[in-house]
């Protein structure tokens, strides 16, 4: 036996221009659960919100949609967080999320005991514009690499889209701190144009370092989230 | 599920056993389960979208609930919309946990906390 209320063409087009308005709202705000959760049940969350404004606002007027809205920002928190958590926790989601971060604490920590005393001791033989480069690749690698591991690991973003979004947050970043430690301490003594010439090489190799990556993965058929 | 005893998903959060409740005598969609949970609470539980698809995730992950097969007839329905159904299973977990509730009423009525009406 099958239960049906009838059927609705659009409820959102249905439901007057507040019920439309609504319902490109909460299309918006469906953004805070997971992109997987989103994709399996997104569209149909937005038709039974719709319906339930076009209802709410035939029987007892507009004022009712605030109630709706009340409601549904209620139940939006509480469950989104809760998708959220699951999406991380299920199917050796916090296994990955561990292993990563202990691998990425073991490479830093490599660089630091092995590589960072060479380095230094070194450094007075080096040319200027070396040192700025490799001071560069250091400090945006390590910015660069944070900033994909927080948007690619609690999946909010995947692939080459992630790597482009990393590669213009770590260059505000960069620009940002450049900017702080001018105001703070005036212009350094070394040329600037070196220091700007390495960040952003500095900056295009871990954006190619990590592009080549997503598209290898892809190429080789692996989890396309990296 | 097999093998499964329902008494391993006892106790239901409220959510699921209003679900259940309400794909216990008919295949519905989302809107028609909030619908019916409304009309049989006379309105005190409104289940949201996110409550309602969390649950729904979580039942046919459980194998208590199952997709209905079926499409509705486009003239009379909307085509986009799911429908859902109790499984074998999902019928046993109802069926235990409205016993396992009766048991505790029956306590509630044996401590005078309820009349009989």
């Amino acid at each position: 036996m099958r239960a049906s209320d009838g059927g609705t063409a659009d409820a959102g087009r249905a439901g007057g221009g507040g019920a439309q308005l609504s319902r490109r709202l909460y299309a918006i705000l469906l953004a805070a659960y997971p992109r997987a959760f989103r994709r399996e049940y997104g569209r149909e969350m937005l038709l039974v919100f719709a319906e339930r404004c076009r209802d709410e606002s035939r029987t007892k007027g507009r004022a009712a949609l605030a109630r709706v809205w009340r409601e549904t920002l209620f139940d939006l928190a509480h469950t989104a967080a809760r998708e959220r958590v699951d999406a991380i926790t299920r199917g050796g989601g916090l296994m990955r999320i561990l292993r990563t971060v202990v691998l990425a604490l073991l490479a830093y920590a490599f660089a630091l005991l092995v590589a960072a005393p060479l380095y230094v001791r070194n450094r007075e033989a080096m040319p200027g514009f070396v040192n700025s480069l490799i001071d560069a690749l250091i400090s945006t690698g390590v910015l660069f690499n944070v900033v994909f591991l927080i948007l690619t690991l609690p999946r909010f973003m995947e692939g080459v889209r992630a790597v482009r979004a990393a590669l213009v947050i770590t260059t505000l970043l960069i620009v940002a701190l450049i900017t702080l430690m001018v105001i703070a301490s005036g212009p350094p003594a070394y040329p600037n144009l070196s220091i700007i010439v390495a960040q952003i090489l500095s900056l295009l190799v871990w954006f190619s370092v990590h592009l080549w990556w997503v598209l290898r993965k892809r190429a080789t058929g692996s989890a396309a989230t990296v | 599920m097999a093998g499964r005893e329902p008494g391993e998903l006892l106790p239901l959060t409220p959510a699921v056993f209003h679900i259940l409740l309400a794909l216990a005598d008919a295949e519905r969609h989302g809107y028609g389960i909030i619908k019916e949970v409304e009309g049989r609470t006379d309105g005190s539980v409104r289940l949201g979208p996110g409550t309602l698809y969390g649950s729904i995730k979580r039942m046919l992950d459980e194998g208590v609930i199952e997709e209905s097969d079926e499409r509705p007839d486009p003239e009379a329905d909307d085509e986009r919309r799911r429908y859902y159904r109790l499984t074998d299973f999902g019928r046993r977990v109802a069926t235990a946990e409205a016993q396992r509730l009766a048991r505790l009423v029956a306590a509630a009525r044996a401590k005078h906390l309820l009349t009989r009406t």
